[in-house]
Formats: C-alpha cells, structure tokens, sequence
C-alpha cells in the first residue's frame, strides 16, 4: 500500500514535471537542428499572410525531433561567436563575487535584525524592505549619479556592489533565523560565548538550508540581471551572457537554442548540487547536546 | 535589572557591528537611490528642482492610463500570486515525501528559473503567436484563430507564463523553509498522538510563517518582473487587459518624465507597504511566541 | 508606521544634502581637471537663464584644454574626419567621438541601450556635449528642457549666418520657435510623375497644396483608361502606410488629444479602411504596379535625382517616358510645399560646461570645408557646398547609371542646368519636415491594419485594437 501510494505519487509529479519542462525540452531539441530547419519551422513568428491576395495560410511549425540531429548551432556559437564565451565568464565573474559578498554581508545584517535586539531594529527592517519594492527606473537616474561619483561607470564594480548590498539576502536570511529559538542561543551565551562565536558556531549550522536557497536564488536573479549591465556597462567587452540573450532578432534565431542551452547548463548543474542541501533538514536536539 | 540593561547595551554594540558592513553598502547603493527617488516625486525636474507639492501625484491620480494600470496590476497580483502560493506550496510538500527520482523531479521544477528572456519569448511566440501553435488546436476545433496577446485571454497567458516562471523560486524556499522546522517537533507531535491536520496547522503553518512572509513579498515583487516578457511581446503599449504599472512607468522612463515615474513607483510602493505592515504584525506574532 | 514614516523622512532629509550636491556634476569627461570644473560650470549657469539674455556664449578657448563629448548611435567616418581636422586646427580641444559598436544581430538591444543609457545620462544632469538625436526621442528631450535651443545661439553668433544654409529646412525644423538641432544633412521626398502621361491626360493640378485624397482623385482622373501595366497611379505604397497617412489627414476626426478620446471604432474608419483597401484592390495604388503614373522616392544626393529622374528614359519595349519631380502630399496647411527629412541631427546639451567650445565643432560640421566632401550622407545643410557638388554634376555632363545588372547597365544619364534649377527648386521649397520616427499612434495603426489588409482580421476588430491601445497611449 505505501508503495503504491509511492508509485502512484511520483507518476502524478513526473506528470506535472513534464509540463514544466516542456519549454526546456523544446530548447534542447531545437537546439540540434541546424539553422535551415530552424528557420524553416519558424519563419512564420510574427507573419501575417497575406491571404487576401490568395497565399495559403500557415501555421508556425513546433517540432521536437529533428530532422537531422545536428551540432552546427553549437558550433556556431562556441567557434564562430567568440564574444558569446567572452560574455559567459564576464557572466561568471560577476556573479560569483556577488553571491559570496552577499552570503556574507547579509547572513552577518541578518542575524542582527533576527536575533539581535537593538533600538529601531524593526523600522530599519521596514526600510530595508522598501528598497526592494521600488521600481529600478525610478533608483536609475541616482544610482547613475553614485556610480558616476565613486568612478564606477563602466566598470563591473557598478554591478557587484549594488549586487552585494541588496536587501534580498538580509530579508531571506532574517526569516530563516527566526526558527531558531533564544533558548538556543541564550544557552551558548551563558557558557560565554561572544555574539560573533555564537553566530559562527551555532546559527549558521542552523540556516544551512537557507544559506543553500539563497545561493541558489542569488545565481539564479544575477545571472538573469538584464537592465543593470545595460546602463553601466558601457563596453560590450564588459557584458554578462545574459544581456545577449535578452532579445532575440529574426536574423538570430537560428542559433537561439544552442545559445539558451549553453546559458541554462551552469545553473542546472549548481540546482543538482545544491538540491541536497533542501533535503538535509535539521535537527536542533543534535547540535544542541 | 542592571544586568538587563548591561545586556541590552552589550545587544546594540554587536548590531551596530553585525550591521555595519551592510547598512554602509545598502545605504549607498539603495538608501540614498531610493530617498532621491521620493524626492523627485515632489520635484519639477531631475536637476535644480523645485518642490512642486503633490502636483505630480495629482498629474499620475488624473491619469487615466495609470488608473487602469493600477486595477490591472492589483488584478493580476491578487489572483496570480495566491495561486502561485498556494500550487508552490503544494508541490513542496508533495517533492519533502518519498517519492522515486525525487532529486530529478525537484530539478524539473525548479529549472524554468534558469531559462533565460530570449528562450521564452520564442516559446511564448511559438504557443500564442497568430500562426502559433495554440491556433492550430483551435483551427482543428473549427473554432477559428484567436489574438491571444490581443484579448481579454492576454492576462491570463501572462498568469501562466508568471506562475511556470516562478513556482520553482517558491519551491525552492519552501522546501528550504519546511527543511527548517525541527523535527524534534513532529517527533514529539508523533509520541503525543497528534493526527496529520493538526500537526501540519500546529507545526507547519506556524513555523512557516517568517518564511511565508518571504514568499509573499518575492512573489509580488517577481510579478512586476514578467514586464520584461510581456514588453518584448506586446511592445510598450499593449493590449489594455495586460497594461500594467510596469508599462506606465516605463514609458514615462523612456519619455524622461521621472516626476509622474517616480510618484507613481510611490503609490505603488505605498500599497504595497499596508500589506507589509499587516505580513509584519502576523510575524510579530510568531516572533513573541517563539521567544 | 507613523514613526516608520518620520524616520524615513529624517533620512532623506540627511541624504538630499548628498543627493542635490550630486546633481550639479559635470557632464563626464569634459573637464580633465578639478581647476577646470569651476571655470566649465559658470556658462552652464549662466545659459540656465539665458533665453532672453543678450550675447552669445562667446569665442571658444584657445589656450585652455577642453574635452567636446560628442555621442552617436552608430560610427561614422564624417564624424572621425571632422575630429581629426578639427583638432588639428585647434590644438587644446580635443573631441571625444563616442559610438556603440554593434552588429546586426544585437541592433536592437543596442540601440535600447543606447537610448536608456543617454537618457539616464541627461536626467543624471551628464551626457555627452554633443548627441546626434536621429534614434532618440528628441521631443521628449526638448520638453525637459536638455537641448540648448541654438536658434538663440545662432541669433547671436556674428559668425553664423543663416543665409549660409538651406534656410527653410532650418525654419521647417523649429519646435515652438525654438530650434533644438541641426542636421549634417538632409533628404527631400516627392512623387516622381510620368511626365509624358500627365501632359498627354491634360489634368491641371497645384502639387504644392494637396493632400493624399485629392492626390487621388486627381491621378484617378489621369489613368482613366490607361491599359493595365499603365492603369496604377502610385507605386511603392503599402497599404499600412497609406492608412496612417489618411488617418493623419484628418487627424482630429479620430484623436482629440486634448481629452484623450480616440475614435477609431467608429463608420468612419473602417470606412477609411475600406476605401484604402478599395484603392488597392482596384490597382489604383500598388507595389506590384509595373509603370505607375506616380512613384514615392526619397532623394539622397543631386546625383540621385539625377539617376531617378533620367531612369524611366531607358526602359526598353517602348516604355519609356520622361519623369518630373512632384510635392508629396501632405496634410499640414502649415507646412505647404515638400517634405524633407533631416538626417544626422545634433543637440547640444544645455548643460555642458564646454558650449562654446561645442558650438563651434558643430559650426565646423557644417563649414564649406566639411560639407563638400563628396561622401556625407543627403543634401548638405550648406548651401554653397550643395552648389558646389551640383556644379561639378552639370560641369561633367553626365554620369553613369549604379545598376550593375539588367538594361540600365552602362548608360550614363545626361544633366543639364535645367536639371540643376529644377532640383533647387525643390530644396528651397521643402518645409515639412518628416519626423525621424514614426509616431506612437503611426506604430499602432500601421501595426493592427496589416491584419485587416492581409486579410486576416475584418474591418471592425482591427479598429476595436487600434482603439484599445490608442486609448492607452492618449492618456498616459
């Protein structure tokens, strides 16, 4: 009975699974037709024919088997695009530095609005907060003028400040710390612990699970980041991966796929790493003995 | 009671340092941005303004781009999100069971995040284009072809592109969140003979509560964020069901208005705020139980 | 919350004082050090409230080190050469010539960037000195009042004078008597007639004053009875264009702007749907027509009129005929006479520290010297470099024809004075002006009418989506 139930649960999800994957898998397959086949199923994107004057209409052709598997769009863009690499390691250089100045600016802020008691703790929070509700166009023309003050323009630092200081990762890890209750706390700090030790040795174990979605989350929103690069960046040399797949032109199309797919591979392989980290858990009682 | 105070004081030196690393890059880069930004709702020009008072608002208010912007925004986030909420949610606890290839199932879930604006645009074409595949269903059906970016069906397109998009953001955190609770708890639940319902009303609501607050406030802040789609689609004006505060402050950046942009990202902020404050009462709740 | 609400508004009461100081910066890279950013701001403030102010901006420094940022969407070789000469002749000025590099792939999202980034500078109170406006939205940026208007520099610069240059493209480019850019160059637009057909027909008409209906009606009049390859009376018109340009012939009929209706789901559009589509249908107007009684054309240079004009005198198996240059129509009783479009435009920054300095690279641009070069692009602003390169047409008489396959390969094309003072005509009597853009409501209407014309969508469902989203645009 437990493994039907078991059976029958992980059906009913690979069900769900597919229709999100769907979009990916036609990435993937499409991305092996050669640029003609592309061409040929797709030329119709955004067409009307004209069948006042007695063309026959169409219709776009979605496939998801070759014709010809083939390698061609892959080949165009690692051998013939070199900027497209180029523009993968600008992508990788700028996220890393974030995420690793984020995880650690925001799990130390974090701790401190969670734990911490301090006079305006919750009205500096609200403030926090608000940044992240505020449309980017409006902050633009001020952080144009930062930048432009500290010599940032043009140079990647305008990206991984900004990027390092956000309120995202001190409001998701303040969330996470709430779980843990004083009593944890206030045990270490009757043995003599400082703060900074029983923030090191006691809540960060704790949030393990957080730290891990943050990352994962903070990979996944800077390597999307499409309208920062394209203000501050000012040399295309400079520009992550994602601001060349921020549109797709007509001419383009024919190695989309192939490029869609060599985006999403660093951050399919950082969810399978991270993915254990969710299925841990905790276990207070361990830590706490 | 001395001792308290000494305590106390000892609590707000260590926030001033756990803090300042921080607040000293959040300031600079979002603080001081954001202050401008108010200040310019009240402000003629960008440059040596002068305070105009509300005319700005009054400007955004007698609009009525913005008026139907804002319904369909608050339209769009009241029933997107919730379902969003609520379908995440669900599949979190069904991927925390034993299920076969869960790690893989997790991933499927999660991999809509990573793919990036170019790739969804053409799937976005290649589905709900004139000569898309959703059209050729309905020709099939004999029921003739369909403008869907064009009618009232566009915002409920936008929903599901939204709700595909986001729901492994969500996951994400909320198996993270679920991971996070104890299970010393349910063990003790478990000995107590506590039945299924009340341990997931007792345990898991009440401790999902901070996380669900993150939840909330991404998932209305990502709704904001399918602009970028939805612009690439239907260009800055679209058809009216899917006009949303978005498009009106981005066409105002794009004609260098930043006084109606920037009062109009101040109501929107503002509203968003009372429900905040309402998410934040709920927690302190939870805070004061917990502590 | 109340107390929420206080100390935000401590904060931005500490953090203006940072935020205002930083909004009088220089624009970037015009000053090289801290000694020149006092003596580059005084003009600045001065021309702030300058529009009734007598004088000019004064001789542009000689000895002081100065920085032109001058930014443009795409290279372009005029430009470089202008930098090069113009720093050679003045030693401490150097122009800072800035373009996106971009291949056709990424066009798009270059040009975005463009425009966001130059936007973003402008309202940064920044930006480079000088911006060809030709891909931005040059109104906007009039509106906010970031372009110097140059009319007030010109009137009072004794080296500038007007009569130097094409004076009705100067005047047909003023925005509420202010002008806010001027253009290296700029191309003419008409109706290149079959001259023979229209002799032959005996139809008068006035082509300095018409718009596209009475076009028609009066080129409906001409055709009747011509054989089929004869009957259409305009090539190279789509369907689309042709109903944004009736629709802007009367304009009001369908927008109010004050009260922000539009009225396009009305019998009157679809009405003039219909009758655009009759006129297509009935091959009155058409892509395919072979030897239509009119074509559009868009003129570059005095040696493309010339090819234009002498074209139709080759064409084989009878069929040729001589042409003559018409106006185009136009619905702007304002604005009688032909239309041009100006082509690399420049503004200048209202709030750069180097406008004298900038004012007069730009009168560089447009000196003899520059604009008798036999590779800018249009008409040259300057008058006595147009001359120049038209003289030099009718000194050698003839030229050859650029098709390199087919019957024109090969044949030189005859000029004449006459062709010349024809052409002159023209230019003079060219004053409205065509925006660079076509506008939002131009977008839109061409955009959903292609569904109607392509029959697609009928009449009234195409109107319901122009409504829908004109709506929209109109109350914003």
């Amino acid at each position: 009975m437990v493994l039907f139930r078991k059976v029958a649960l992980t059906v009913v999800m690979s069900i769900f699974a597919l229709a999100m994957l769907f979009p990916i898998l036609v990435t993937f397959s499409n991305s092996l037709m050669t640029e003609s086949e592309i061409d040929y199923n797709y030329h119709l994107i955004g067409k009307m024919i004209n069948v006042a004057a007695g063309e026959k209409n169409g219709f776009i052709n979605l496939k998801l088997i070759p014709d010809w598997v083939s390698l061609s769009q892959y080949g165009e863009v690692l051998v013939h695009k070199p900027l497209f690499l180029h523009m993968f390691w600008n992508s990788v250089f700028m996220v890393l530095p974030i995420i690793i100045g984020q995880v650690v600016a925001a799990s130390l802020a974090a701790y401190a609005f969670a734990k911490l008691r301090f006079w305006g703790r919750e009205k500096l929070f609200v403030v926090y907060l608000m940044t992240m509700l505020m449309p980017f166009q409006v902050t633009l023309v001020p952080n144009y003028i930062i930048a432009d003050k500290l010599g940032l323009m043009n140079s990647t630092a305008a990206i991984i400040l900004p990027g390092i200081f956000s309120a995202f990762g001190v409001f998701m890890l303040r969330q996470f710390m709430l779980h843990i209750p004083y009593s944890y706390l206030e045990a270490a700090k009757m043995d003599g612990a400082g703060q900074l030790r029983i923030f090191y040795s006691i809540m960060l174990p704790l949030i393990k699970p957080g730290m891990a979605a943050l990352t994962v989350l903070l990979f996944v929103d800077n390597w999307n980041m499409v309208e920062q690069p394209l203000i501050f960046l000012e040399d295309a040399f400079k520009q992550p991966l994602s601001l060349y797949l921020s549109r797709i032109n007509e001419g383009a199309r024919g190695v989309a796929f192939a490029a869609s797919a060599l985006y999403m591979a660093p951050m399919v392989l950082l969810f399978l790493y991270a993915e254990s980290y969710f299925i841990e858990g905790i276990q207070l009682s361990g830590i706490k003995g | 009671m001395s001792s308290g105070i000494r305590l106390l004081r000892k609590d707000w030196m260590a926030a001033v340092l756990f803090l300042a690393p921080s607040l000293i890059g959040f300031s600079v880069f979002y603080l001081i941005p954001f202050a401008t930004g108010l200040i310019y709702s009240f402000q003629d020009n960008t440059i040596d303004g002068t305070f105009v008072g509300l005319d700005n608002y009054q400007a955004v208010l007698s609009s009525g781009s913005f008026r139907k912007a804002a319904a369909n925004t608050l339209l769009f986030t009241g029933v997107s999100v919730p379902l969003l909420i609520a379908l995440s949610l669900c599949f979190a606890h069904l991927l925390n069971r034993r299920l076969f290839i869960r790690n893989w199932l997790q991933t499927a879930f999660v991999l809509p995040l990573v793919v990036p604006v170019a790739s969804i645009v053409m799937m976005w074409q290649i589905l709900f284009d004139w000569n898309g595949t959703l059209n050729v269903l309905l020709e099939h059906l004999h029921m003739g072809r369909m403008d869907w970016m064009k009618s009232e069906w566009s915002m409920v397109v936008l929903a599901v592109v939204y709700i595909w998009k986001n729901i492994g953001y969500n996951i994400i955190l909320f198996l993270a969140g679920l991971q996070s609770i104890p299970k010393d708890y349910y063990e003790t639940a478990d000995i107590e003979g506590a039945s299924g319902l009340h341990k997931w009303l007792h345990i898991t609501w009440v401790y999902l509560t901070p996380t669900m607050f993150f939840v909330v406030l991404m998932s209305i802040i990502n709704s904001f964020k399918v602009f970028r789609e939805t612009y690439l689609i239907a260009g800055d004006y679209p058809h009216d069901r899917i006009y949303m505060l978005q498009h009106y402050m981005n066409n105002m950046f794009m004609s260098l208005n930043v006084q109606k942009l920037t009062a109009a990202a101040t109501l929107m902020v503002a509203g968003i705020l009372l429900f905040v404050s309402v998410m934040l009462m709920m927690e302190r709740r939870f805070r004061s139980f917990m502590e | 919350m109340k107390k929420v609400m206080l100390m935000i508004l401590a904060a931005m009461f500490v953090l203006t004082i940072s935020a205002c100081s930083a909004g009088t910066g220089n624009p970037k890279g015009s000053a090289g050090g801290a000694g020149e950013v006092k003596t580059g701001q005084q003009p600045t403030d001065q021309s702030a409230s300058s529009s009734g102010q007598p004088g000019g901006l004064g001789a542009p420094s000689d000895t002081e080190k100065k920085t032109v940022v001058f930014s443009t969407f795409f290279p372009n070789d005029y430009f470089k050469e202008a930098k090069k000469k113009y720093e050679a002749k003045h030693p401490n000025i150097t122009i800072d010539l800035r373009s996106v590099e971009t291949d056709d792939a990424h066009l798009l999202e270059n040009l975005e960037k463009f425009v966001k980034t130059t936007g973003t500078a402008m309202l940064s109170g920044q930006g480079p000195d000088l911006i060809e406006m030709d891909q931005l939205p040059s109104g906007d940026y009039v509106k906010r009042k970031m372009l110097s208007n140059l009319g007030d520099i010109m009137e009072h610069d004794p080296d500038f004078i007007e009569e130097q240059y094409f004076t009705n493209i100067l005047e047909g480019m003023k925005v509420n008597g202010g002008m806010y850019g001027l253009p290296i160059g700029f191309f003419i637009y008409g109706l290149l007639g079959n001259e023979d057909a229209i002799q032959k027909s005996g139809v008068t008409f006035d082509d300095s004053k018409w718009n596209w209906e009475q076009f028609i009606t009066t080129a409906q009049a001409m055709t009747k009875g011509a054989d089929k390859d004869h009957q259409y009376a305009l090539g190279r018109s789509i369907p689309e264009y042709m109903t944004a340009q009736f629709v802007n012939e009367r304009f009001s009929t369908f927008v109010n702007q004050e009260q922000g209706t539009a009225n396009f789901v009305s019998g009157d559009f679809t009405n003039l749907l219909q009758q655009v589509k009759t006129l297509f249908d009935k091959k009155v107007v058409g892509t395919e027509a072979r030897f239509p009684l009119f074509n559009t054309v868009q003129i570059n240079s005095p040696t493309d009129y010339i090819r234009e004009l002498r074209m139709s005198e080759f064409i084989p198996g009878g069929n040729a005929f001589t042409s003559k240059l018409y106006s185009s129509p136009n619905a702007d009783p304002q604005h009688p006479g032909g239309s041009f479009r100006t082509y690399q435009t420049i503004g200048l920054n209202e709030r750069s520290a180097v406008k004298a300095e900038a004012w007069d690279f730009m009168k560089f641009l447009l000196s003899d010297e520059m604009q008798s070069k036999p590779d800018g692009t249009g008409f040259p602003l300057n008058k006595a470099s147009y001359a120049k390169k038209a003289q030099a047409l009718v000194q050698k008489g003839s030229i050859l024809s650029d098709q390199p396959i087919g019957p024109l390969k090969g044949k030189s094309f005859k000029i004449t004075q006459q062709d010349i003072d024809d052409l002159d005509k023209f230019l003079k009597g060219a004053t409205y002006p065509l925006q660079f853009k076509p506008s939002k409501i131009d977008e839109i209407i061409t955009a959903e009418a292609q569904a109607f014309f392509t029959g697609q969508k009928s009449a009234d469902e195409v109107a319901k989506l122009i409504q829908n989203r004109v709506t929209t645009y109109l109350n914003e």
